[in-house]
Formats: structure tokens, sequence, C-alpha cells
């Protein structure tokens, strides 16, 4: 293809039919294509595209998140979910609503169950609806946008379900799932210890087999729900020592109504209390306690991870505080315009973060393994949701205005909180190792 | 992002656009030859139809050429030339292969028309400025001209004695300058701040200090991380701005600029850390991309303006929440051509 022969006719007189360029000929109609295409000369790195060669030594690249749609029949889920949500949550206040995907209600987790909106990707023989990733987003999206209390079963429905279709027995899935799927059964997440933070493969906690089953000695903490749940998903050493780090570990899932499991519930900044200390005294687990293969934790756990990682809640834990303050700003009749650029602002961002956790919801629907475009839109949505607490402080000042004691409660609660955003799931400095791994510096 | 016309696109603006020339025209090299390469490429009217004489592509088929453009560094305002021809051609305009600049006018009460710091202006044969309702096609060599702040030799600053200097005129229907700048520019940035990366993880890579690489160091490994955020963000705002026909929609367009101008504020000043000293230098190509960032992010709209557009639009839309106006009015549906 000689791309440079065109000539230097212009204009009516350049002869049409020899056409400007063979490769734009050739492009009618548009071809579809999104696959990554290394650039000549360049090794491809799994989940990014080259594109400039620049002759240096390292071809640095970053991920083609390109931009989705969500198809017609999993959009129409989000006013039947929108129109629920404001019969069931009416007058629950702002600031209680802020409290996200943290808020817990089972009444309110059994009633989505009811509308089968639990499980909603898990597959139809174990109960879920085996709709697509774009249907999950609609519905997660919607339940974060007004702040719905789904905690009790979040993490089994985001998490939990799926690891245990992916690594567990049948007879574990058929236990669990339909039970998840009912919102009967809630499980948290066994992974943190006092020892262990973002070195997750430090974990001490161990389950050492005998006659019956497993015994568990141990410690975690950080555990999200753990005096409210019934399951544990626990990352555990099954053998070796810590010296082997991702050698020896294992998942096993724990009933926690168990002798020997000790709960206590920490209380937060704020007066919450919605993750615990666990201790583990000779809880004795059954054999089939174990999920997936003993010595695959680690393998299993990054999997889990991913799934944690990837989902639109990562920037929306913001929303119901910026729409308190919105709905204020909007009853004062100002247009103050600093106000004003700070409402545009988080708008702007928001519609961005957006497309690209849509992007990566379009990888998961794919069956792709978007590890790297997860961390990099967590870490940039949680970058945002911090920002929003300033930002409408920012705007109060400016305005002069007085706002209510239910913005004030609210702005408290997520201003305190706010760090958190960029620990859970993650923290910022390892996402970014992350990325930087895909960069090629690591 | 990538697909067969943007490889070629870009294997072609790598052959051409070299350091030195890229360089040597910031600096006051003359451009017209690059140019006529450029345009022989036959990339430039891609989004002129078919029955005139182009390829009849949409905007959204040909963000990857804009951003390729602005990934190679290319001086002259491109998507601007891509979008004002085919304004032009289907105004009747008879298409020579000058380079057009875009931007909108002010007329003064004596009825002259003047536009300030137009970016590439300087190496174009002509500016397409929007001037009240209409648009009017002026050729740069009558105008009074001001050298630009950041590209003095490049961009520049215009006056022409009245509207009847213009060579074409026609009616203005549907997105201004404005919109129609903010869309291209946040192309070209995502492009500029993709090479800012590409060239920063270079450096980090190559240069060593104390027994390493600077880059195998985690405080500049988290710096280029955010950086990579930055300009993946700004390619997916970008992205969101160009999906159009032709005309963008002015609050997609200006959801991508401001993206792409919070990105380029942190990744310029990311880029300079990171490269030291050598980075601010004429030699070092650093420079040529991070101030045709900062001079995109001056441009209308700025940061500031989009910030205020956008949140005056959300001001006027009753009572849709913050999550809806930004799901339904800042974000494109794709094109059928996009599915």
């Amino acid at each position: 293809m000689r791309w440079g022969e065109v000539g230097a006719g212009r204009g009516n007189t350049r002869d049409v039919s020899r056409g400007l360029n063979p490769v734009l000929d050739a492009y009618r109609p548009r071809a579809k294509n999104y696959a990554t295409q290394p650039a000549p000369g360049t090794t491809p790195r799994a989940g990014f595209h080259l594109p400039f060669p620049t002759g240096a030594t390292l071809n640095p690249v970053f991920p083609a998140l390109s931009l989705a749609a969500i198809p017609p029949e999993d959009e129409a889920l989000r006013a039947p979910v929108r129109a629920f949500l404001q019969d069931y949550l009416g007058d629950m206040p702002p600031d209680l609503r802020a409290r996200s995907w943290l808020g817990f209600d089972a009444d309110f987790s059994r009633a989505l169950a009811r509308q089968g909106w639990i499980g909603l990707t898990l597959p139809k023989e174990y109960g879920g609806a085996g709709r697509s990733s774009f249907a999950r987003f609609v519905l997660i999206e919607e339940l974060l946008a007004v702040g719905a209390p789904v905690t009790a079963h979040w993490i089994a429905d985001r998490q939990s379900a799926p690891l245990v279709l992916r690594f567990g027995t049948e007879a574990q899935r058929q236990m669990l799932v339909p039970k998840i799927v009912r919102g009967e059964v809630f499980v948290a997440i066994g992974m943190s210890e006092p020892d262990t933070g973002s070195d997750l493969a430090s974990v001490r906690t161990r389950a050492v087999r005998n006659d019956k089953g497993w015994l568990l000695n141990g410690r975690k903490i950080w555990t999200t729900n753990a005096h409210r749940s019934h399951y544990m998903v626990a990352l555990v050493r099954t053998s070796g020592a810590p010296e082997d780090r991702h050698k020896g570990l294992s998942q096993v899932l724990i009933d926690l109504s168990l002798p020997g499991i000790h709960v206590r519930p920490i209380q937060d900044m704020a007066g919450d209390a919605h993750f615990c200390e666990v201790l583990f005294e000779d809880v004795q687990l059954p054999p089939d306690a174990l999920i997936g293969e003993e010595g695959d934790g680690w393998k299993q756990v990054t999997a889990e991870l991913a799934f944690e990682r990837s989902g639109p809640e990562r920037v929306y834990s913001s929303i119901v505080l910026a729409q308190t303050w919105l709905d204020e700003f909007r009853a004062s009749g100002s247009r103050h315009p600093t106000a004003v650029a700070i409402a545009g602002r988080m708008a702007g961002r928001l519609a961005v973060l957006r497309s690209m956790s849509l992007a990566v919801a379009n990888k998961l629907d794919k069956g792709e393994r978007p590890d790297l475009e997860a961390s990099l839109v967590k870490d940039l949505g949680t970058e945002f949701e911090q920002r929003v607490p300033g930002w409408i402080a920012e705007a109060l000042d400016a305005t002069g205005a007085t706002p209510s004691p239910a913005l004030m409660r609210t702005l408290a609660y997520v201003t305190q909180l706010s760090p958190s955003y960029s620990l859970r799931g993650g923290t910022r400095q390892i996402l970014r190792g992350i990325i930087a791994r895909g960069l090629g510096l690591r | 992002m990538t697909d067969a016309i943007s490889d070629e696109f870009e294997r072609a603006l790598s052959a051409l656009c070299t350091d030195a020339r890229l360089r040597a025209i910031e600096g006051g090299a003359d451009a017209t030859e690059l140019w006529g390469e450029i345009d022989a490429l036959g990339f430039t009217d891609a989004l002129v139809s078919a029955e005139q004489g182009g390829v009849g592509l949409t905007l959204a088929d040909a963000f990857p050429l804009l951003v390729a453009a602005g990934q190679a560094g290319l001086n002259h305002p491109f998507g601007e030339t891509m979008v004002a021809r085919a304004l032009l051609a289907q105004a009747g305009w008879q298409s020579d292969s000058g380079c057009i600049a875009l931007a909108k006018a002010s007329v003064a009460e004596g009825g002259a028309i003047a536009c300030s710091q137009v970016p590439g202006a300087a190496l174009a044969t002509y500016v397409l400025a929007e001037a009240g309702d209409d648009w009017l096609l002026l050729p740069v060599a009558t105008a009074t001209r001001t050298p630009g702040a950041f590209r003095p030799h490049a961009s520049a600053s215009l006056r022409w004695d009245s509207a009847a200097q213009a060579v074409q005129r026609f009616v203005r229907t549907g997105a201004g300058a404005e919109a129609i700048c903010n869309a291209v520019h946040a192309a070209a940035m995502a492009g500029a701040l993709a090479r800012v990366l590409a060239l920063s993880v270079a450096y980090a890579s190559d240069r060593r200090q104390f027994g390493k690489a600077i880059g195998q160091f985690q405080a500049v490994q988290q710096e280029l991380a955010v950086l990579a955020e930055d300009a993946v963000s700004a390619a997916i705002g970008a992205r969101m701005g160009c999906t159009a026909a032709l005309l963008p929609d002015p609050l997609h367009a200006a959801t991508a600029k401001l993206r792409a101008c919070e990105a380029a504020a942190r990744g310029t000043a990311t880029a300079h850390a990171v490269h030291g000293a050598i980075g601010i230098t004429e030699e070092h190509v650093l420079g040529v991309f991070t101030n045709r960032l900062h001079e995109w992010r001056m441009t209308a709209s700025t940061e500031g303006r989009c910030a205020q557009l956008l949140g005056e639009a959300l001001l006027d839309a009753g009572d849709l929440s913050l999550a809806d106006f930004a799901r339904t009015r800042l974000t494109p549906a794709l094109l059928a051509s996009e599915h």
C-alpha cells in the first residue's frame, strides 16, 4: 500500500475512483476491531496497547479501554430498580444513605432478593438470573446512586459466590450459592490480620489437617460484617511457613456459628461498627471447608480481588453527599460561579469515570481479566470520591449558604470516612504499584 | 483505540515528525514542506463526504487520527483542518491543500475581526473563524499578526480589518468553534499525554542513579502510575467528546476538554519532575509536547470555562440528578457504526 502516491491534484478534479488511499478505501464499512494489535517491532503486553514506537529501549503503553454501550435489554432494568428503591427507601435520610454500600439492612437485602436482584450474573442452575455484566452495572449504579443499604449481601454477591462457582466443588456451590441469591446467607472476607495488611502473603492464620477435617487457629481483622454474616471465606496457611509466602496458602469456608470463633466489632470514627476482629481458637472445620485446591490460595484470592476491584462502587461512594448538596444549591436559586463550576467539575469527572468503569464491565462481559484496568479505574475513582467533600465545603463557603443539618451530617460523615475509600480493597500505593508493573517499571 | 487506519497514519507520522524536525519548526523553520507531506497522505479530507472527494468518515471514526497527530507532535492544526475542510466542502468551497486553523472571533465595532492566541495559526494558510452567526474563511497572509505566547513561531493572534477579507463565508448551523476546538484539542491532548507518558517511562528506565534505573524507585513508579491514569482518562474523555457524525455535542466536548486539562496539568508536572533538568532544555523533545499541552489548556474553552459550562447545564436541567446528568447528557450514545 503506497499512500504517498495520491498526487498534487486537489479539489473536485481529483480522481475519486482511485481513492485517496488504499487503506481508507478499504475502510468502508467501518472495520470494527478494538482488539489490540501490537505495532511492528514491539512486544505486546497483556492488557495493554502499544501506541507510538518511540525508538527507546522500552515501549511504555497504556491500556486500551474503549467506550462501551449498555444493551437496551439491560438498560431496561433501570426503571424498575429505581421505582423499587424509591418505594422501599422512602425517607431514608441522606446521612444514612451516605454510608453507601456499608449500610446494613437484612430485610432490604431479602426484599432485593425477592425481586431477583441478588446474583444477577450468576448461572440459572444455582438460582441466579444469568444476566450480563451490563445488567449488573445498571443495577449497581442505581443502588449506589441512592445509597441503598446493600452491605449484608454485597460481598457474597460481588465476590464470594463467583469465587465458589469458579473454584469450589459442586456440593459447595449447591450448598451456598442458592442461599446467597435468596438473600439468606451473608458472607465476610477474611484476608487482613493484625500483622497482615497490604502484604497479604504474610497471613499467619493456620488450618491444620486432622482426622475431623481442619483445625483453625489465628486472627483476622477489618473483617467487614463478620458480626452479622453466616460464613467467612478466609485466606489461611495450610502448609509450610510464612517465609514460603505465596506457597502453602489456601482458602477455607468458615461457618461463623462454630465454637471457638470470637467476633469483636470495631467502632469507626463516625460511630458505626461495620468491621471486626475475629479470633479463631481451635475451631474445627469439616473436611469440605477447603475451597479449591490446597496451596492454590494465592491464585484464588488474586482472582477474587479482581472481582472486588472492578465495580462502579469505586466511583460512587460520595454521590449521596454531592446530590444532597446539589438539591439544596438548586433550591437556593443561587448561581454563584464558584459553586456552579464545582457542580460542573463533579459532573464532568463522574461522566468520564463512569465510562471507564463501564469499559471494565465490558471486558468482564467478554470474559477478559481487566485487572490492570480495574486498578487504574479504582485509583482514579477513589481520588474523585475523596475530593467531593472538599468541593462541597468549598462551595458552601463560597456561597455563604446555611446548609441543612442533614447536609452537614452527611458532609461530616463522608469527610471522616473518605480516607478509607483508598484503603479498602487494595491501598492506593499497591494499586499504583500494579500500574507501574504494567508500565514495565517493576 | 487502534485500527488499520491509525496504524498507517502513525507509521507515516513517525517517519515525518522526527524530534529534530518538530523542534526546528517550533523554533521558526519553514513548515510548508511538512504540511505538504502530511496532506499528501490523504487523511486530511477524511471527514469530507465521498461525493466531494473525501472519505466520509464520522468524527468518531477519525478520532484515532486526531490522537495520532497529537502523539506525533505534528506542529500544524491537523484536527482543525479536518473539521474545517468538511464544513467548507458542505458550503461549496473548492478545496486547496492549505492548512486551516479554527477559532472563535471577536468582532469590533468598526468591523475588525480578531482571533486571539490561535494554536498553529502561524503555520496555517487560513483561519476558519466563527464571527457572529457566520463562519469566515480568512487568509492568514492578510492579517496583522502577533506571535503566540507559548509557541511564538507556530501560533498567533490575528486581526483582519473586516469580514470582507474572507475568501468564503457561510452561515453557521450547529456547534461553533468552542465545541469543535474542545473536541479536537482534547483528542490531540490525549495523544500528547500518551507521548509524554512514553517519554517519561523510557527516560525513567534509561537514566541510572544510585546504581539503578530511577524508574525502579517506588516514588518514581507511583508518580508515573498517576501519569498513566491521567493519560488513559484523557483518552476516554476525548473519545467521548468526539463521538459525533461531524460536529461535536458541546457538552460532550466540554467534558472531554475538562478531563484533558486536568490530566495535562498534573501530567506535565510529573513528566518534567521525572526528566530532571534535561527535560526543560530546547534540545529534549519533551518540551515540545508539554508546551503544546499548556497552550491547549489555555485555549478556549479553558478548564474553568468547561467546568462553568457543565455546571450551568446541570443547573438548567430541572431536577435531573447529578448521576443522571452525567449519564445522559455528558455521555454519548455510541454511533451505529461503532456497534
